[in-house]
């Protein structure tokens, strides 16, 4: 067996890995600026669980990105890197370098399900309170006699407007349930790079689609035009123009 | 006062947009996936204007409204589409479908209520 294949095969993974969560980061980027703006309507926890998810993924990526996963998987207790095991020549090596990698993946999918349910309930618990509050500030406009004129009203529009913005969190749930979905595809796809080169007798790693088309399965998957355009920057690829309207009749 | 059809898989968008709706005097009726709107539909309740999202799982809101087109009852009652998506080819599968306009969550109340009024008109 050739040892040139295996080791070509985990740099594919390895950068396609952290072109995906470098991906995922710049996805999560403007939400989470959206999200932090001190006048968006979201409360402290779920705004603090987004940030602290965005600066994990930003960490991972830029650790596979400068092969620090892999190689730390590598290293010896003592501390100094073993050059020889640095290699990913040995099966059991590789073996358990993509078992990681697929427990990695696993807990980055579990991290991002759970960030979006914690979201979710936020959103909705927010929601909820806000139309108390306008509820009760309508039944006791007549107490509000001292107040000038126009305060009620302008508290109940602003209420309005807060619960307007809790749009935000349903395009933060889609986005971060796209993430999810491409993870899991590239889960799928890892598993069958590792069958390949574990058992390259089984002609596994000829059947395998080329990472290109991952790429544009992830493109055909998104459900907005800033994820497209995202993915068009970070690939250096010029956008399709589009109609900016945000509302249109037929 | 007309009465809504809001179709959406997100609890947060059905109370937000429901919450607009009904302080603009509408009467709002909710469903959290497009087959529940389709239970709904076919037992004949009154709607005079569906908004429903694009992706949901199971049925998605194209395939909504292609069902609900074929209910004699509700063959020229305005749909609106409310999404995250604006792709132009999206939008034209929705049109010949038999939408009736569209609107890019997330939406301000204003945009909302005058679309809505523009198309019950």
């Amino acid at each position: 067996m050739s040892a040139k294949p295996s080791l070509r095969q985990a740099q594919v993974i390895s950068i396609f890995v952290a072109a995906l969560l470098a991906g995922s980061a710049y996805v999560m980027h403007p939400m989470l600026n959206y999200a932090a703006t001190p006048d968006r309507a979201m409360t402290a926890g779920a705004t603090l669980t987004l940030i602290l998810l965005a600066f994990t993924i930003r960490h991972a990526a830029y650790r596979v990105l400068s092969g620090q996963f892999l190689v730390s998987q590598c290293q010896p207790e003592n501390g100094d890197v073993d050059k020889a095991s640095l290699s990913l020549d040995a099966p059991t090596g590789i073996e358990r370098e993509f078992h990681q990698l697929r427990q990695f993946l696993e807990i980055l999918c579990r991290q991002l399900q759970n960030s979006a349910e914690t979201g979710d309930k936020a959103a909705i618990n927010l929601a909820t309170d806000l139309l108390e509050i306008d509820k009760a500030l309508s039944r006791s406009g007549r107490d509000m006699s001292a107040l000038p004129n126009d305060t009620c009203s302008r508290i109940s529009e602003q209420l309005a407007d807060a619960l307007t913005r809790i749009q935000f969190q349903d395009t933060v749930n889609q986005q971060i349930t796209n993430v999810i979905q491409a993870l899991e595809r590239l889960d799928a796809y890892t598993a069958q790079v590792a069958a390949g080169i574990m058992h390259p007798e089984s002609g596994i790693t000829h059947s395998l689609k080329p990472a290109s088309t991952l790429l544009d399965e992830l493109y055909d998957s998104y459900i907005s035009e800033q994820q497209r355009s995202i993915h068009d920057a970070s690939i250096k690829r010029a956008a399709p123009s589009f109609a900016d309207s945000r509302t249109e009749l037929f | 006062m007309s009465t809504i059809m809001l179709v959406d898989d997100s609890a947060t968008i059905l109370l937000s947009i429901s919450s607009i709706l009904t302080k603009a005097g509408y009467t709002v009726e909710k469903a959290p996936n497009a087959e529940e709107a389709l239970k709904k539909f076919n037992n004949g309740t009154r709607v005079d204007l569906l908004i429903t999202d694009l992706n949901m799982p199971g049925m998605n809101g194209i395939e909504l409204i292609r069902e609900v087109r074929t209910l004699p009852s509700y063959k020229f009652m305005p749909i609106l589409f409310l999404t995250t998506e604006s792709q132009q080819a999206r939008k034209m599968e929705a049109k010949a479908a038999g939408a009736s306009g569209w609107i890019v969550k997330p939406a301000t109340a204003d945009e909302l209520l005058n679309t809505i009024k523009l198309v019950l008109r």
